[in-house]
């Protein structure tokens, strides 16, 4: 290897605009750069001055693949603001609908984005003539994931039934009845995603890191619980500003973390990392066809967690309607008294622990927000891991080395337009 | 199946950020539409808002009416009215930031033989597409042309 010039400007099948550049001579590296080129979103300043329940219509439109994620967090937020209790009917749809979520988004990932990169084709379209039936299959689980959606959130997309203390609409128990009979088919397709990914050649790539995510002792965390870290244990949600320690860069407009190391992971593989036990049965099942053990350090291995995740949130919503039938649904009416002070929501979206923090004035009416993304917290260690794997790869062709760089990025299915946000900064 | 609940005959689909300035126009399009509670029986009308993949949303439609912030070079409010084939085949404008995400959900449902049978943009050239919630007022001044134009392709689909 005399010398490598790799300048991946806007790597595809991610979410945003991002570049990755490698320059060496004679085996000598010197630059690795992760680089997010995408213009930063002033979300927290547009937040301020809103009434609470404006904030609860805008959040989700921070982000098309996770606005469930962002909507809840956001309510979260409100709720612990304003000291709001729950009803346990609240908590079974909410945590229902959130998995649809995960489903919409993990499906896009890993057979949309990821899935390409093992078959050795640039996009999913030419898998139509190769491989029709895993196309077909991918959209029946998006279009269940959408429904399941739909049914609960009121919409595909940016949720609208949902809000600060409760829900606005209900489904029917024939509805639900219904979208029990789709889910368990879906189980089929389920197991048929894990018989091809067993199949497929997974690079191997350890380095060890820290992995953060949500933990409840109720079950495998997605909307409830502390921050775990595999480094350092539990610590509650209102300390997330001593774990998440964002700095700027000058690669980047978006902001990087880190806490116990020099960079840690979120999202599905920090998730099972974490709770690998809380798995379902079929989930767990799932971990072992496909040989991914806790705790794994392979970044690759993450759209295998996700799959896994596909599973376990499938068989969760199954339990979930059958104790919302079971209990039967009445038309609560969201029971809110506003008050001052500040509330902190912390979901896991799909990629990753998100936070929202508000702090709002007697009036409702919000006077400071923060939004730390997953993908934020990822970019770190993505710089980390390119910085290991680069040197131990050095001896393959610049094609080599350059598509092993965008399918690490993509197995972090990093979603960098809504990652993107500046420092607030006041000249004196 | 791929196709469990029957589709309706006319999706209207809105697309955009509603974050962004006049790049939330087909939000706000929708929004007004459904204030206007049309009668018609096989007509949905969809927010996508920035949803990435459109496919499950608008399969086997019999029309599809996408209304979108559209960057064709003209000046600010000029209305675009063209058929997704145009689009599909050369790209021959820039549409809003989100397009390929469009154009992919359609490729796709094409390969697999779910496409809409006739797909239409309709769209207003914006101004501004920075952060902020507020339409500007050439594109606001728009807003009442675009709804001419869509419900005229409503009843022609619906006839």
């Amino acid at each position: 290897m005399t010398q490598l010039n790799i300048n991946v400007h806007h790597v595809t099948r991610v979410e945003g605009h991002s570049n990755i550049t490698v320059n060496a001579k004679d085996g000598k590296i010197k630059e690795i750069t992760w680089a997010i080129t995408e213009s930063p979103r002033f979300f927290e300043a547009m937040l301020r001055g809103l009434n609470y329940e404006d904030v609860t219509w805008i959040a989700p439109r921070i982000c098309g693949i996770c606005s469930i994620a962002h909507s809840t967090a956001s309510i979260q937020a409100t709720e612990a603001a304003f000291g709001v209790q729950l009803s346990e009917q609240t908590m079974l749809l909410r945590k229902l609908l959130y998995h649809a979520e995960t489903l919409q988004s993990h499906v896009l990932h890993f057979y949309f984005l990821a899935a390409p990169d093992f078959l050795g084709v640039g996009s999913v379209f030419p898998l139509v003539n190769t491989h029709k039936e895993l196309v077909l299959r991918a959209l029946r689980l998006k279009k269940l994931a959408n429904d399941l959606a739909d049914l609960i959130g009121g919409r595909k997309t940016h949720p609208n039934s949902c809000v600060v203390g409760g829900f606005v609409k209900f489904p029917e128990v024939s509805q639900l009845e219904t979208m029990q009979q789709r889910l368990t088919q879906a189980m089929d397709d389920l197991k048929e995603t894990v018989k091809l990914f067993k199949g497929l050649e997974i690079p191997d790539f350890i380095r060890e890191t820290e992995y953060i995510a949500l933990k409840d002792p109720q079950g495998y965390a997605f909307i409830s619980g502390d921050i775990s870290s595999t480094d350092t244990g539990t610590t509650p949600i209102t300390n997330y500003l001593e774990m998440t320690n964002e700095f700027c860069v000058p690669q980047s407009t978006a902001k990087f973390s880190k806490h116990n190391r020099d960079s840690y992971m979120v999202g599905a593989l920090a998730r099972f990392n974490n709770n690998y036990s809380q798995l379902l049965p079929e989930a767990q099942k799932a971990t072992e066809e496909l040989g991914l053990k806790a705790l794994c350090h392979n970044p690759y291995m993450i759209t295998l967690a996700q799959i896994v995740e596909s599973i376990h949130t499938v068989e969760d919503s199954l339990r979930l309607i059958d104790q919302i039938l079971a209990r039967g649904l009445t038309e609560e009416k969201p029971d809110v008294k506003v008050k001052a002070g500040r509330g902190i929501g912390a979901v896991e979206a799909p990629r990753g622990i998100l936070f929202h923090d508000y702090t709002y004035d007697d009036n409702g009416i919000l006077i400071e927000a923060n939004c730390v993304t997953p993908t934020n917290q990822n970019h770190n260690n993505i710089q980390k891991d390119m910085e290991t794997l680069v040197p131990r790869i050095i001896n393959k062709t610049q094609e080599e080395i350059t598509q092993m760089l965008e399918m690490l990025v993509r197995a972090y299915d990093p979603c960098i337009s809504c990652s993107a946000h500046f420092l607030e900064v006041k000249f004196v | 199946m791929l196709n469990e609940l029957a589709q309706p005959k006319i999706i209207i689909l809105g697309i955009g950020n509603l974050l962004l300035g006049d790049e939330g126009i087909g939000i706000h399009f929708v929004r007004m539409l459904n204030e206007d509670d049309l009668d018609y029986a096989n007509l949905e009308i969809i927010d996508g808002g920035i949803c990435p993949e459109f496919a499950s949303f608008v399969e086997d439609a019999h029309k599809l009416i996408i209304v979108d912030a559209v960057k064709g070079g003209k000046k600010p409010g000029t209305i675009y009215h063209f058929s997704i084939d145009a689009v599909m085949v050369d790209l021959p404008m820039k549409l809003s930031l989100h397009q390929m995400d469009v154009i992919d959900s359609l490729k796709m449902l094409k390969l697999v033989g779910r496409e809409p049978k006739d797909t239409i943009i309709i769209g207003i050239e914006p101004k501004n597409i920075d952060c902020g919630l507020e339409l500007s007022p050439e594109v606001k001044k728009g807003l009442a042309e675009l709804r001419k134009i869509v419900i005229e392709e409503i009843k022609k689909a619906d006839s």
